[in-house]
Formats: structure tokens, sequence, C-alpha cells
């Protein structure tokens, strides 16, 4: 029996809620109020400004769209973060069912090394990552911030797509190939279609590697300003003197719109994609 | 679902191909060849409004193109009327050109399906030619209805039958009137098509018929055919070797490079977002070439495109736009191998289901955040695209780089009686003449005189005031130095000038003002702006000279010999006076470089300055009024390079914005109204702005 819990403790449960909601919210708040306000403010001296938009301009959205290469950026990202998923989702899951249905030499070698690749922070490869880059003449291109990504989402996607794999029974393609498919066939027309969610779960990883990343785009892709991807290109508009906080809120306002739409639309594969993955191994 | 009917596509189709033109037309810069073009048709139009018909057919200018297509956009400038100039004519060009571009691409749509006709419509580098006041819009259309009323006409030699192979010879002679390339690299498929139908005893009687229209479509022709075709024709082979195609060196395979490519894409990546259709449709054409050629009722689209390939492959001269000749063609055979692909991979997908079992689904609330995020950002992009393509028209940029400018630094302006324009710079003074046929570029003459600071015109010709003193220029351009002998100035700089009503010259110079009476004497002033340099003259209507130095406006009333001085005290500080001008009402406007713009109205000093709102900087550099009465202000940006220019209509400032505008936001120096109604915008290091005025700018005069 579960017991219900008093008045007062409900009334304190919410409040904890509604002021955790308004922290959580209020900083998205406070960018769009001062994406609306004229005159590159970050503040305003109406104290009912500070809460409810008293004033409104879209001049600062005009700026980035029209004036400032926002849409230049965006497309970047857009390229940059869809081919690391799509590249991601080619390599990782040909790898993980690789892993899941064959026995080979080394087999279980190389998943530990993949868990002992993860364990080694991505900051810290940095510089290496740049001189590989440098070497392979991929230093500033789009394509070798795509290898970079793809790289490292690999680890984790590998093992949460074979781990997805292993729960789906190898009957199923088994029967396929008594109707005739081969391996292939029966990994793209079987196996892929049944293992949706935690494709979904590696194309957000993907995805979000790709778009929301400040350090590796802006090393590896440091000029010029039709290259730089959204985060970079954002934080390029300050300067030592200004910051053009209406500009800056406009545009953090946008970039963070695609990444949600692509939420929006993995969402309800994300759950199981994610624990039925990560619980078996 | 139920199918979209073919009727839809169609509709769908034209409606598409119709706003992508109309937005490029709205939004494109203006090309290399549309000036001559437009040119062309307001001399047509003039000489069609005056009646003056042997001047149509005998009109000297771009004889090297037919005339056919040139008139129609003189059709256009004869639908504006008075409002007919190089600017408004140009968009009136477009407009029509972008109407004859959509008409290609219905006339496609009912001849060759929607599909052919969408490619038509999405084709990057067909909608910029023609969507710009280029001659490719008419013939391409004509080349369809040539090339489909040929396609129609049978075997048989039913009257019916003989009346499509007629009209299609019509259409081929008119396209050969608009441009004579549509017609010639569609010629090897006209008569392929001829052949292959057992028809080959027409061409010549078909070939009579269309040189027959292309003559009376072409009346530059009606005089001296022959010996102006031979010009033509002499043109072409002398333009091949000339400088302009020397200098783009293109090699002999450019046509297909800018078929395998999306080049104005790359040239427009304002008006056209994202890559290109327009190379995977070549190769989509290239990969249908050996299926076309084995089906008997394509293969003359084969011979159209390889042909045609190979005339602009041997032809010397690659402009991009000759490609155009070759994109009917082209979607004509990609059209069905899209068909044919989209074919099998639906008969794929039904048998598999995979699409079913893949497909993404995004929920209802990420598909209208997806509509809205792009909606939103297309409508402010448009938006604000629109708004500074309709604020360009009418606005050009002369650069000391690119113009006959000899610095990008205009210090001062006057439009001459003659309709000549003097501008004064760091160089002498360049008048700029424009030029007798709108093809030929503007004349510009160079006058040595030193850095200018002002000039002015009066009965005896043009005063210019520069460091080395004053000169006076005669209308033959032969300048002498005026420079008077003041006393207590051991060397005069003169650094402004005007000319009262009465034919006195009244001088601004570095130790009080001067003025020349009419008898030739001159008589220093010293207490003009109280002893200092005096930068600024105005002459009042009722007589009054106004004098604007530093920190000090001086009045002085020469019938009763009296001065009046306006100082610290009014408002002027230290800041200089850069202009000062006495409007239509009486009221006395000066610009001071720093401290706002102050209005008298007879009684006290009124100031305009960035804390009263009125003006988004305080240093005012140029004032002119119009003929309207509308004051039109020069400001300089504090700190920085750059500055504002402002309209006041007597009640609101309209700020002249690059967002807004064709302004570049150039730091006005001088402002000056010529007999054309083109506002002249002299700057610090950008050259010259100029801007056509509407008509009914400079015409109705604002009481304020």
């Amino acid at each position: 029996m579960i017991r219900k819990p008093s008045r007062s403790v409900q009334i304190l449960q919410y409040t904890i809620l509604i002021l955790g909601v308004l922290f959580a919210i209020y900083p998205l708040w406070f960018a769009f109020l001062a994406s609306g306000r004229t005159g590159d403010r970050l503040y305003t001296l109406n104290l009912l400004g500070m809460f409810i938009p008293t004033e409104w301009t879209f001049e600062n959205y005009r700026a980035m769209i029209f004036d400032r290469p926002l849409l230049t950026w965006l497309r970047n990202s857009i390229y940059v973060a869809g081919v690391t998923t799509v590249a991601s989702l080619v390599i990782t899951t040909s790898a993980a069912f690789a892993f899941s249905r064959f026995k080979f030499y080394g087999r279980e070698f190389a998943l530990i090394l993949l868990l002992a690749i993860q364990t080694f922070p991505g900051v810290l490869s940095l510089v290496a990552v740049a001189q590989l880059l440098t070497a392979l003449g991929l230093y500033g291109k789009h394509e070798g911030l795509i290898l970079a990504y793809t790289t490292g989402t690999l680890v984790f996607s590998t093992w949460n797509m074979k781990g997805y794999f292993d729960t789906i029974p190898i009957e199923l393609e088994e029967a396929a190939m008594i109707d005739g498919c081969g391996p292939i066939q029966s990994f793209i027309l079987i196996a892929l279609p049944l293992a949706r969610p935690a494709l979904a779960v590696t194309a957000l990883l993907g995805f979000l590697a790709g778009w929301g990343d400040f350090i590796f785009a802006s090393v590896l892709v440091p000029a010029p300003d039709s290259m730089k991807l959204v985060v970079p290109g954002l934080f390029s508009l300050a300067n030592s003197q200004s910051v053009p906080w209406g500009n800056f809120a406009a545009g953090g306002l946008l970039i963070i719109l695609p990444t949600i739409i692509v939420f929006l639309s993995l969402q309800r594969f994300l759950v199981s994609g994610l624990t039925v993955g990560g619980v078996k191994g | 679902m139920k199918p979209v009917p073919l009727r839809g596509w169609l509709l769908a189709v034209i409606v598409l191909a119709a706003l992508l033109r109309l937005w490029a037309a709205l939004t494109l810069p203006v090309d290399f060849d549309e000036p001559v073009y437009v040119g062309a048709a307001l001399d047509y139009a003039r000489l069609i409004r005056q009646g003056d018909w042997v001047g149509v057919i005998d009109y000297p200018g771009n004889r090297q193109h037919p005339a056919l297509h040139k008139l129609i956009y003189a059709g256009g400038a004869l639908l504006l009327g008075d409002a007919a100039n190089q600017t408004t004519v140009l968009y009136a060009a477009r407009l029509i050109a972008a109407l004859l571009g959509t008409a290609a691409v219905a006339l496609l749509a009912y001849t060759a399906g929607p599909l052919a006709a969408g490619l038509l419509a999405f084709h990057t580098l067909t909608i910029k030619y023609t969507a710009q006041a280029y001659l490719e819009a008419w013939p391409l259309t004509l080349s369809i209805a040539a090339v489909s009323a040929w396609e129609y006409a049978g075997r048989d030699e039913s009257a019916r039958q003989r009346l499509w192979w007629y009209a299609g010879a019509v259409a081929w002679g008119l396209a050969t009137a608009a441009k004579m390339n549509y017609a010639l690299v569609a010629a090897p498929a006209m008569v392929f098509l001829l052949v292959e139908r057992g028809q080959w005893r027409r061409l010549p009687g078909l070939a009579g018929v269309a040189t027959l229209t292309f003559v009376i479509a072409n009346p530059t022709l009606w005089h001296h055919p022959l010996e102006r075709l031979a010009a033509m024709a002499g043109f072409w082979m002398t333009y091949t070797q000339g400088h302009e195609v020397q200098a783009a060196n293109y090699p002999w395979y450019q046509p297909i490079v800018w078929l395998a490519t999306a080049p104005a894409v790359g040239w427009h990546p304002e008006v056209f977002f994202g890559p290109g259709l327009d190379p995977w449709l070549t190769l989509l054409a290239l990969i249908a070439l050996p299926a076309a050629w084995r089906d008997p009722q394509r293969r003359y689209l084969v011979v159209w495109l390889v042909g045609g390939v190979l005339l602009l492959l041997v032809w010397p001269t690659k402009w991009p736009q000759y490609t155009l000749t070759l994109v009917v063609p082209i979607v004509r055979l990609a059209a069905p191998v899209i068909m044919r692909l989209v074919t099998w991979l639906h008969d794929f997908n039904d048998y598999w289901g995979w699409s079913t079992l893949m497909a993404l689904r995004p929920p209802r609330a990420a598909l209208i955040m997806l509509s809205l995020f792009i909606g939103f950002i297309a409508t402010v992009y448009a938006t604000a695209l629109v708004t500074v393509s309709i604020g360009s028209i009418g606005w050009r940029s002369i650069s000391a780089g690119h113009g006959g400018l000899p610095s990008g630094a205009i210090y001062a302006i006057q439009p001459l009686r003659d309709g000549r324009v003097a501008l004064g710079g760091e160089a002498g003074v360049t008048i700029w003449q424009a030029p007798v046929v709108s093809e030929d570029p503007p004349r510009w003459y160079h006058l040595p005189l030193g850095h200018v600071y002002a000039l002015t015109e009066t009965s005896a010709g043009l005063w210019v005031a520069s460091d080395r003193g004053l000169a006076l220029v005669r209308e033959n351009n032969n300048w002498e130095w005026q420079t008077p002998p003041l006393p207590l100035h051991a060397e005069v700089l003169v650094r402004t000038v005007a000319g009262g009503p009465d034919g006195t010259i009244w001088i601004g110079t570095n130790a009080g003002g001067a003025v020349r009476r009419n008898d030739g004497q001159w008589q220093p002033l010293p207490q003009a702006a109280q002893g200092g340099m005096v930068i600024a003259i105005a002459i009042d209507p009722k007589g009054a000279v106004w004098f604007g130095g530093i920190g000090v406006v001086s009045r002085y009333i020469p019938a009763s010999d009296t001065w009046q001085h306006f100082a610290r005290d009014d408002g002027f500080a230290s800041a200089g006076v850069a202009a000062i001008l006495v409007d239509q009402r009486g009221n006395v406007w000066a610009a001071t470089l720093g401290n706002g713009l102050a209005r008298w109205n007879g009684v006290h000093w009124e100031w305009l300055t960035t804390a009263n709102r009125q003006l988004p900087a305080q240093t005012i550099t140029t004032l002119l009024e119009a003929a309207s009465g509308e004051l039109w202000v020069g400001a300089a940006r504090p700190l920085t390079t750059g500055g504002f220019l402002l309209r006041y209509d007597g009640q609101t400032w309209h700020h002249y914005l690059p967002r807004n505008s064709g302004f570049t936001g150039a730091e006005p120096l001088a402002l000056a109204i010529d007999q054309s109604n083109v506002l002249w915008i002299g700057t610090r290091a950008d050259g010259v702005l100029t801007y056509q005025l509407t008509p009914w700018q400079g015409k109705t005069f604002l009481f304020w």
C-alpha cells in the first residue's frame, strides 16, 4: 500500500519542483528577453522588463540571420552533424553487428580495447588529433572535424548497438537466411529495423557530437568565418571591446532549436534504446 | 492518399517557376550586360514616343543582337511613361524577362510534362538569366515552341500537320530575331526532326518562312539587310578576338564547366539557397543519352544536346548564358531517368516495406517546431532581403578604382547647367558627362586643380575653391586662377566659395571672407567668422550672407553693412560649421562637426542632437535641400569610419542604412541633385554614390 503524503509535504514537494523548473527555465527566458531588447543590452533598468518583455524588436534576429553569417554556420553545423550521424550509424551498426553475431579471433580483446580507449579523456587527444588531421591534409576542413567526431562517438555507440543486437533473437536472421537472405541482407532488412531504438540513440549522440561542441570545432576549424560551426561562430561575435548581447541571445535561441527538433523526433526510441542496450552486454 | 492530378502539378510548377524568377529579379545585383540592354530599351522607347520609326530601324546601338527582345523591354519603358529611367526600366525589363521565363516553363510543362518543366523551373542558371534584363527568356520560350511544334507535326500531308510545321518555322524565326544562338543550337535537332519524319523536301520552304519572320521581327534589317547582317557577322568575328573575351580567358571546354556546375549559386549565394540541381541534371541527361538515341521519338534530343555542345565548344566566346540554349534538351533527357529511378525505388519499397519500418515518423510537435523554425528564418531573411533589394533600387556606386574618379574622397559636388556634374576631390575637379547613346560609358574630364574644398557655378563658369586658390573653369574646360590678392593675407587659402544671385562671388579664407563685386574688385571681409577660417557660406534670398567658421556663424547684411555673430552663447562651442543652408522657408541650417544641427528660425537657434533623439550622430558633414523642400543630411560616425545619410520631410527623419537601402554606410561629405533628379553623394573614401530619386520626390513641395 502506498501512503499518500500529507498536504504540507505535497506543498513542499511542489514548491521545490516549481523552483527547480524556474531555475532551469529562467536562463532560457532571460536569453529570450535579451534577444528582443533594443540596443544590444543584456539587462534593463526597468525591473518589470527583467521578467517580461516590456519592449520588443526582431532586429537582433534580423541581424543574426541576415547580417551575420549565422545561416552559413548553421549550414556548416548541419553538414558536420549530419554526416557525423550517418557515419556513426554506418560504422557502429556494422561493427556492433559483427561483434554481436560473428565469432572471430581478437573479438574479446577488441571489445575491451574499445572500453580502454573510452577511459582516455577526449580533450587530451586534441593535439594528437590536430596533428593527425594536418598530416592527412584535413586540418581546417569540415571532413577532418567529421572524422574526429565520428571516432569520438564510436566506442559508446558500438557497445550500445552491440548490446541491443544481442537482445534480438538470432533465429529471426537464420529464418531469413533460410528464405534466401545473405548476411548483409539479413543485417539490413531484418536486424536494422528491429534495432531502431539503438539506432536512434546512436544517431542522437552523433548529432549532438557534431552540433554542440566548442573545443574541437574551434581548434580543428579555426577560420575563416565561412567555415565555422555555430558554437564557435557565436563565440566569435564577441571581441575585446564589446559583446553584442542581443545578437548573442538571438543566435543562441536559434541554434538550440534544431537540437530540440532532433530530440523530439527520436524521443520515443530513446528510453528503450538507452536502457536495453546499456543493461545487456 | 489521393494522387495530385496532372493539372495540379502543372499549376504548381508554373507558380513555383514564377516565384523563383520574381525573387531572383528582385534580389539579383545588376549584371554585366543589363545596363546595355536597358539603355537600348530606353532609347527605343524614346524614339517610339517621338514617332521616329526610321530612328528605330537605324538605331546604331547594340546592333550585334537583333532588336526584338530589346523592343519588348522598350514596351516596358513606354508603359512607365515619365517614370522611365535606367533603374525603373531595369526592373520593368526584369519583370518582363521573369514572365517570359515562366512562360518557357509553362510551355515545357504543356509539351513535355510537369517533371521536365519542374527541372527547368529549378535550374539555377536559367533562373538567373531569365530573371535579369538579358536577351534569354524570349528566345528560350520560342525555341521550345519551335521544336515542340515540329515534334507534334506528323508525317502526313494534312493541312493541320502542315500548320504545325509552319508554326514551328515562325517560332524559329522569332527566336532568331530575339537572340540568334538559340535558333542556331536548335537547328541540328530541327533539321533532324524534318529528315527523320521524311519531310526534308519542306526544308527550303520552312527556312524561307523562318528567314522572313526573322527579318520582319527585326527592324534593324529593314534598311540595308545584307549590309547589316554582314556587319553583325563581322562584329562577332571581331568580338571573339576582342579584349573582353581574351580577358575572360576561358578554356575551350568552359561550356561543359558551366553545365557541370551550378555557377549561379556560387555567384549569388544570397539569392539561391543550397546547392543547385544543375550538375545533377547534366549528369542524368548524359546517363539518358544511349536510351534516348535508341528511341526514335527522342533521338532528336540527343542531336540537340550533342550538336549544341559541339557548337558551343567550337564557338570562341564562352559566356555562361550561352549554355541556356542546352537546358531544354538536358531537362527533357533527365526527366525520364528521374521518373525511372523513382519507379524503381517505389517498387522496391512496395516489396520490402523498408521505408515503413525505418521511417522516422517524428511526432507532430517536432514537425510543427521544424516548420516554425524554417518559417521564421525564411520570413526574417526574406523580409530583410526584400527590404534591402527594394531599398537598393536606384542606387549606384562609382568608386575610384572602377569609375572615372581619380580618388575616393569627394569634398564637393556641383551639378552644372548643361547637365554635367562636377566633382571636387583630392586630385582636382572631375567632370562627369552622361553618354549620348545609353550603352556608351559616361565621359570623364579631369582638371588638376589641387585639393578641392568647394564648387559653385555662376554665369561666368564653375568656381573652384582649392588649396591652390580660386579657379574659374569655363565651359570648354579651360581654367584660370582668380585667387584675389587680399591684404592681411600672407597666403590665401580659399576654403569655400558661393555665388550670389547678383553675380557676386563670396569666398571663405583662412582669415575671414571676401567678396568680388560685379566690377571685378575684391573686398576683404575680415569680420566673417570673426576673422577665423570660413568653412561654409550661404546666401539668403533676402540678401543676407551667412558665414560658418570654427565655433561661430556670422550674418552679414550687405545693404546695411551690418554683422551679427553667433558663437558659444548660441551653442556653437568650438566645433567647425561644415555647411550652412538657407531653405525655401527662410530657415537657416548650420551643420556642425560635433555639436549637431542648428536651425535659425529668425529669433534663436534650435539644436537637433543625439540627446534629443533627432540625430544618430552630432558630426554633421553636409546639407542639401531638394526642390521638394526635403532636407538631406550627411553625418559622420563618431570614433570610427563611415557615416549616416538622413532625409527630413518636415516631420520624420528617414535613415538610409545598408540594411534598408543601397547606401553603403560611407561617410557623406557632399550632396547634390542633378537635372535628372539623381542624388549625388560624395564620400570621404568610397567615391560617389548616386541615388535616382523617384519622380514624385523632388516635385512636390512639402510645407513644413
